[in-house]
């Protein structure tokens, strides 16, 4: 499709540091990070919490500063000590709960990203967004206010309102987090169908490393604070995939030696008093 | 419709009103010159048939709106700046937070002084009834919205511009209804005392020519006539809010 013609929305962090000063003290959230993701590639980052995930995320969205180190999406700097390119629709972030807004119409709220950009006609926005609930089987509840709907349709919404800007860079922290087991399984398969005929770029944040695995061609396993990278799984499932996936031997084995990266990692958080890990 | 409230509500005045005619029957104590509700519905027939009261009616309602609508149109505005932007809150919020505690009513005998009319200091008194709780309402709201709609915003493509027209204020909507509402009734009560001070017309100004004429059950005319205006206003304001926020609507 479109996005995959261009291919373009590659990731590369070079030696990303994130400092905060809280009362005196300084706080290393992130050190010494290093990590390249390619065009349309899925990757999952799990984690401790609290690890410096979402500071990361943040500072790959534009929300905030890093204080050392680079970012820079497809080739162009977006983030260093002295750079900043705020926030824009080639890097659209799903956060943790649902972020809708109330007072627009899920219609509304699908077509906001192309509207305020101005870059085609209302009208035009318009059709194609209706055209894209339609095709997520979302075109029924076009017309409703985003607090009537389970917590499950408004993470599809959100999602249709995300890639409706076709975004090079699809940023997701932890969007599942707050769904039930069953949702989030449904969701999972959303999310699968979606990724696999838009051709963007993800950039994954879970605690969770049965989904981190489903989803991901890659999963990264951080250290805890500070953030850095500690090992790189490459997720050889073919695609598509499904629930079945997780059922398989191939997945069974991955896990396995992934959960030898994570133990260690969460015994040191455990040891630093840190929350517990996940699953 | 919802035929049973109303029933109820239609019951209950009923209720008092008998009751209010058995205390006076029975000479209850300090109810001995309070006139029955028989006397002041007389007492309103004749003031129905004067055009004298529905000119104090348009008086008080005129004063009502212009000061109100004042009121909103400075105090919304500010209070979304100063809880959009913290440089600005910490700039003007100390001179709101010294002139909020000041009841309007001590702002009488200035607003005489300094303003050309008497029917312009009474506007600005009501003004100040209804100005901070504007504006605190306004800031409150502002404060409420979730970071995240802000930040799904930006990352949607929204510049500065954008945001504040399309999630803060829509997002401080519905605490800018609930100052609207306070405020509307606070304009009311400020409204008569203006009115006794410095009015020549208006509800007020028809209650306390009652009682200096001492026709009691006029009084109480003027009492109910702001009662229920003041009761029709706020009706309109909430009904204004519904209509602004359809999200907030069962379905």
């Amino acid at each position: 499709m479109s996005a995959a013609a261009s291919r373009s929305g590659a990731l590369s962090m070079r030696d990303v540091r994130k400092v905060y000063a809280s009362g005196g003290d300084e706080v290393v959230a992130i050190e010494a990070l290093s990590l390249d993701i390619a065009a349309g590639e899925f990757v999952a980052v799990v984690g401790p919490s609290g690890c410096g995930k979402t500071t990361l995320l943040n500072a790959i969205a534009g929300f905030d500063r890093i204080t050392g180190g680079e970012i820079a999406l497809d080739g162009r700097p977006i983030a260093s000590a002295t750079t900043l390119v705020p926030p824009g629709a080639e890097r659209v972030v799903v956060f943790q709960s649902n972020a809708l807004f109330p007072w627009k119409t899920v219609l509304e709220n699908v077509a906001f990203g192309p509207l305020v950009q101005r870059r085609e006609p209302p009208a035009r926005v318009r059709a194609r967004a209706l055209e894209r609930l339609e095709r997520a089987g979302l075109g029924d509840i076009a017309g409703d206010y985003p607090q009537r709907l389970s917590s499950g349709v408004q993470r599809r919404v959100e999602f249709v309102r995300a890639l409706m800007n076709d975004p090079k860079v699809l940023l997701l922290d932890e969007p599942f987090r707050a769904l039930d087991a069953m949702s989030k399984s449904v969701m999972h398969e959303h999310l699968l169908e979606l990724f696999e005929s838009s051709g963007t770029t993800v950039f994954f944040i879970t605690h969770d490393l049965d989904e981190a695995i489903l989803l991901a061609d890659r999963v990264v396993i951080s250290t805890s604070r500070p953030m850095s990278v500690k090992a790189i799984l490459d997720v050889d499932l073919s695609r598509p995939r499904d629930f079945r996936t997780v059922a398989g031997a191939a997945f069974a084995a991955l896990k396995a030696r992934a959960l030898a990266a994570v133990g260690e990692e969460a015994e040191k958080a455990f040891a630093l008093g840190e929350r517990e890990m996940a699953s | 419709m919802k035929l049973r409230p109303t029933l109820r509500g239609i019951a209950g005045v009923a209720g008092f009103l008998l009751a209010w005619q058995l205390a006076v029957t029975f000479h209850l104590p300090l109810l001995a010159k309070v006139p029955t509700p028989l006397e002041v519905l007389s007492a309103f027939g004749s003031a129905l048939a004067k055009p004298a009261y529905y000119g104090d009616w348009l008086s008080s309602l005129r004063r009502v709106f212009i000061g109100f609508a004042f009121a909103q149109l400075i105090g919304i505005p500010l209070g979304l700046l100063m809880g959009w932007r913290q440089r600005f809150h910490d700039l003007v919020f100390p001179v709101i937070e010294v002139l909020r505690p000041i009841p309007p009513l001590a702002w009488v005998p200035l607003a005489i002084v300094f303003w050309p009319t008497p029917e312009s200091s009474i506007a600005f008194v009501i003004f100040l009834g209804a100005f901070f709780v504007a504006v605190i309402n306004t800031i409150s709201g502002v404060r409420a919205i979730d970071e995240d709609y802000v930040r799904a915003a930006r990352s949607l493509g929204a510049g500065p511009a954008t945001v504040f027209r399309r999630i803060i204020l829509p997002g401080a909507l519905p605490s800018i209804f609930v100052g609207m509402s306070v405020g509307m009734g606070i304009t009311w009560s400020v409204l008569v005392a203006a009115e006794i001070v410095a009015g020549k017309d208006g509800l007020g100004h028809f209650t306390w020519e009652a009682y200096v004429a001492g026709a009691f059950p006029t009084i109480i005319v003027g009492m109910i006539s702001m009662g229920v205006a003041g009761f029709a206003s706020s009706a309109l304001t909430r009904a204004f809010g519904v209509r602004a926020m359809p999200w907030l609507r069962r379905a």
